[in-house]
């Protein structure tokens, strides 16, 4: 009879990017995140669960808890079973919190959605983006029965186990590189007030529209797709402001993926996050805005200085005195360095990019939607072949800038097609709501 | 599919069955929602409805008892104990209310935090010693048998829970500074409590070595 080798626990530190995450996340903004694939018949329960059983066998870093060490959270193998559920939250509620070992996903299904919900730790939207679709393979492959060509599918995301579990922070960026952080003198970005929603309530107001037209409309203009919605954006939040206000700039926090600047095919997080910065005057032009906002990403957007930002975080990680100071100390520290950064940020935009899946299986699959929780207001684009998604979450009860944004896409002869989570009497679904609490 | 309903001022079909258009609240066609994310029933934490009012009879109690104290002084400051009390009571309960989710971090933490209390309140009325001589050593023991007792019930992972009997155990071998520092003066309950904790992690070490160097890699990484 062989004897069994009990193998010690399989576990790794979290990436550059994850370790910000624990320290602030709470109840108001878990630093959830969802991916949702909407079909064109009824989820089939049975079929979700079987898929991702097998999806999980492929990606065996969403099969982890996160615990608390001495100095940095990390990442733990685990034994728990991943349940798909019938959907009985509210959308983006917290994963980690308390002292509970979760993992560090949530698959769940509504009628004709599917959806993914990740705290982001584990991945970032790309990541997650290729858990997703693997899933909805494997679901529709279980589900329909339809064979698809080997070459369709494995070549699109044709990564070795390591490879998908790569810390690309690690193997880009170093300490030797990188220089001192930034002073941020900057003049403090306008921050949008009014009414807010309970902690754990967030508005979802989905926008779908044709993906031809608006890159159609984007190219009139002469700018990408992300440009010139950041563009509508900043006018949709300049038409709310005062002219004292005006005085402020509106700073977008953005986040790029640097997947596309350096190769990897990491399924963790691997992103940076750069702020596109707008001044605004007593009129809004919406050109001149574009303008602003076109010469901002052309600054931040050399892949020099990319890495020199990132080789700046990876020596803030590394640094010796950092890295000594007991996690019980780093966390109000951690919190309070996001808090305060979070002062030069007015809204948020992320274009999450194309999603591609096999042709065969386009007539089961209607859209793909993306959102994430937020502290104030988040913008993301998802697109799946001619469906262009817009998705806005807000913090406040009031969906003027939402109103705004979509009247200046409809006004561009675009048609959109509106989602949103409100009820009629303007309840967000859900009557009661709790303080913020620190999660961690 | 859900079915939808076209707002004029805002250009758009606004899915589900809306009576108000969720961007500009003008009244559109339909008469009730029907829509893509499910009515979800509100969570009322029953927990914290019961410490909301634990908290309002703690502050009764402590300004009452204070109240009474100033107006009949004759029998010195009692009112400091209840307040003293109820201070510990909390902070001893807000532990392990925060610590549930593992008990055998609840375990360790209250170990540690209800030796310390002891101490302080030993300290306060006079040291008589009952605190070192008693209280820290058999709680300590106690709580070694304990977390033993729960790991074979609760057959768990060694690897989960090593880490906690190391803790329990160092603080366990602690009490030798009882004895040595001449603060205790009736000893046999430290000296348990020292010979369990050196055979825990002897055995420990000797059994689960390879288990227990692992745990300490994790939590210990930098």
């Amino acid at each position: 009879m062989a004897t069994k080798i009990r193998q010690p626990r399989q576990w790794s530190r979290l990436d550059n990017a994850a370790k910000i995450f624990p320290p602030s996340s709470s109840t108001r903004d878990p630093r959830v995140f969802r991916v949702a694939v909407e079909l064109t018949q009824e989820a089939d329960p049975e079929s979700l669960q079987r898929a991702l059983d097998k999806t999980l066998e492929l990606f065996p870093m969403y099969k982890s808890v996160i615990k608390k060490g001495l100095f940095w959270y990390y990442l733990e193998a685990s034994d728990l079973k991943a349940a798909v559920s019938e959907e009985c939250e509210l959308p983006c509620s917290p994963i980690l919190f308390g002292n509970r070992k979760r993992l560090l996903f949530k698959v769940s299904y509504y009628k004709f959605r599917i959806n993914l919900e990740v705290y982001h730790a584990l991945s970032d939207g790309t990541g997650a983006l290729q858990f997703l679709r693997t899933l909805i393979v494997l679901y529709l492959q279980d589900k329909h029965g339809c064979e698809l060509d080997k070459d369709a599918f494995a070549l699109d995301y044709d990564a070795a186990r390591s490879e998908r579990d790569d810390d690309s922070f690690l193997k880009y960026f170093s300490k030797e590189r990188g220089g001192r952080p930034r002073n941020p003198r900057a003049p403090k970005a306008y921050q949008i007030r009014g009414d807010m929603l309970p902690a754990g309530q967030m508005s979802i107001t989905e926008g779908l529209m044709p993906s031809s037209k608006i890159k159609a409309a984007a190219k009139a203009y002469g700018a990408t797709i992300t440009e010139f919605l950041t563009a509508v954006l900043v006018t949709a939040i300049g038409e709310g402001m005062s002219l004292r206000q005006r005085l402020k700039p509106v700073n977008i926090s953005v986040p790029v993926n640097l997947r596309q600047y350096f190769p990897s095919l990491s399924a963790r997080n691997f992103f940076a996050v750069i702020t596109v910065r707008c001044k605004l005057g007593p009129e809004i032009v919406f050109e001149d805005v574009l303008a602003q906002i076109r010469r901002s990403f052309a600054d931040e957007l050399t892949e020099e200085k990319i890495r020199t930002r990132m080789n700046t975080l990876a020596a803030l990680e590394h640094n010796v005195a950092m890295k000594a100071v007991p996690l019980v100390l780093k966390n109000p520290i951690m919190h309070a360095a996001v808090m305060t950064s979070k002062r030069q940020i007015t809204a948020g935009l992320s274009n999450v990019g194309q999603i591609s899946l096999p042709e065969q299986l386009s007539k089961y699959i209607r859209l793909v939607d993306a959102f994430s929780s937020t502290r104030n207001l988040q913008v993301i684009l998802v697109s799946y072949r001619d469906s262009f998604v817009i998705n806005f979450t807000s913090v406040f009860h009031s969906t003027d800038i939402q109103r705004r944004f979509f009247r200046h896409i409809t006004r561009l002869g675009i048609e959109c097609e509106i989602s949103t989570n409100w009820t009629d009497n303007r309840d967000v679904l859900i009557t009661e709501g709790d303080d913020e609490q620190r999660v961690l | 599919m859900t079915s939808s309903v076209f707002c004029e001022k805002c250009n758009v079909t606004v899915r589900g069955n809306y009576s108000r258009c969720p961007l500009c609240q003008q009244p559109l066609a339909g008469e009730a929602v029907d829509g893509i994310f499910p009515h979800v029933k509100p969570h009322i934490r029953r927990l914290k409805k019961i410490m909301r009012l634990a908290a309002f009879f703690s502050i009764v109690s402590v300004v009452t008892c204070v109240a009474l104290n100033v107006a009949f002084p004759s029998y010195g400051w009692w009112s400091v104990f209840v307040i003293a009390g109820l201070a510990s009571l909390w902070l001893s309960l807000g532990v392990l209310i925060n610590k549930m989710d593992n008990i055998y971090k609840a375990i360790v933490w209250q170990v540690v935090l209800i030796s310390v209390l002891a101490l302080v309140w030993d300290v306060f009325t006079g040291f008589r010693g009952w605190s070192v001589d008693f209280v820290i050593p058999i709680l300590c023991t106690a709580s070694m048998a304990a977390l033993a007792v729960i790991a074979q019930a609760a057959r768990l992972n060694l690897e989960d829970y090593v880490i906690y009997l190391v803790i329990d155990a160092v603080w366990g071998i602690l009490c030798i500074l009882l004895i040595i520092f001449n603060i205790a003066e009736i000893i046999i309950p430290s000296l348990i409590c020292v010979a369990v904790s050196v055979i825990s992690l002897s055995a420990l070490y000797i059994f689960a070595g390879q288990a227990l160097k692992a745990e300490l890699k994790r939590r210990l990484h930098l």
